[in-house]
């Protein structure tokens, strides 16, 4: 991908910023078991990545990411609506 | 095989505005972070005090710094709207020839039709682009995607059984 210049907003003002294409290495499911014993599934979909002109302290540029969150849910059933409860 | 997972009829209306230009914007960060001062220039009080020769006390002049006061606001998903289903129809979505998207799900296995009117080559294109990246990025879900043609036919018309019509461009 070319890269492509644009203006972002930053922390509220708005800043000049290369877009920069990329490949994904490594987009694994992050995993947690709840105590109800439901397990959830969450990864984080980058879809966009721009480097600003601006550095921070350790005079890297800085990046912003554009991402979704994807969340699944693996819910016991008798957790679901209409289910009989157990006292 | 398991029985096709019901999604609510009220979805339709739920994810109309998925549409683009209308909550997919080109902002960023506003949304996730909270402003909590204004950025710049803050004035603080130091609370000192000089007194001249007439006895009556003068204030310094106040200390200015610069600091931007930004703190981030945790990310908040849930189950319902951050779904895999939605994250696909939001996705798709974004080729604008596209009209409507129909799902089908039995567990981790989607069957997904987007529909479009007419046959538009280039269109098709973009929507195979989005779904050879929804394909490389889930790959331990099992997709069928289809795209179809519409040809001024209703969606009623074409809408397999067992799917539920999840995106519905807004006119």
């Amino acid at each position: 991908m070319m890269e492509k210049r644009t203006m972002i907003n930053f922390g509220g003002r708005t800043v000049e910023a290369t877009e920069v294409g990329y490949k994904g290495i490594k987009e694994e499911w992050n995993e947690y078991q709840a105590d109800d014993g439901t397990v959830l599934r969450l990864k984080v979909v980058v879809s966009e990545i721009y480097r600003l002109d601006e550095y921070d302290q350790d005079s890297k540029p800085i990046y912003v990411i554009k991402s979704s969150n994807v969340l699944s849910s693996s819910v016991p059933e008798h957790l679901k609506k209409g289910a009989a409860r157990v006292q | 095989m398991d029985k096709v997972q019901a999604l609510k009829g009220t979805d339709i209306e739920k994810y109309e505005w998925l549409s683009p230009g209308d909550k997919n914007t080109n902002e960023l960060l506003p949304a996730s972070f909270q402003e909590i001062g204004k950025p710049g220039q803050v004035e603080v009080d130091t609370g000192s005090f000089v007194f001249n020769w007439s006895g009556t006390k003068k204030p310094l002049s106040p200390l200015i710094i610069s600091k931007f006061f930004w703190q981030s606001e945790y990310e908040i998903a849930n189950s319902a709207d951050d779904k895999l289903e939605i994250f696909v129809a939001k996705s798709i979505s974004q080729v604008p020839e596209v009209e409507y998207i129909i799902f089908s799900k039995i567990d981790n296995y989607y069957e997904i039709w987007t529909v479009i009117n007419k046959l538009d080559r280039e269109a098709r294109d973009r929507i195979y682009d989005v779904e050879y990246n929804i394909l490389e990025r889930f790959r331990d879900n099992y997709f069928d995607f289809h795209v179809i043609c519409r040809n001024d036919k209703s969606i009623e018309e074409i809408c397999p059984t067992n799917a539920i019509i999840f995106y519905r461009r807004k006119a």
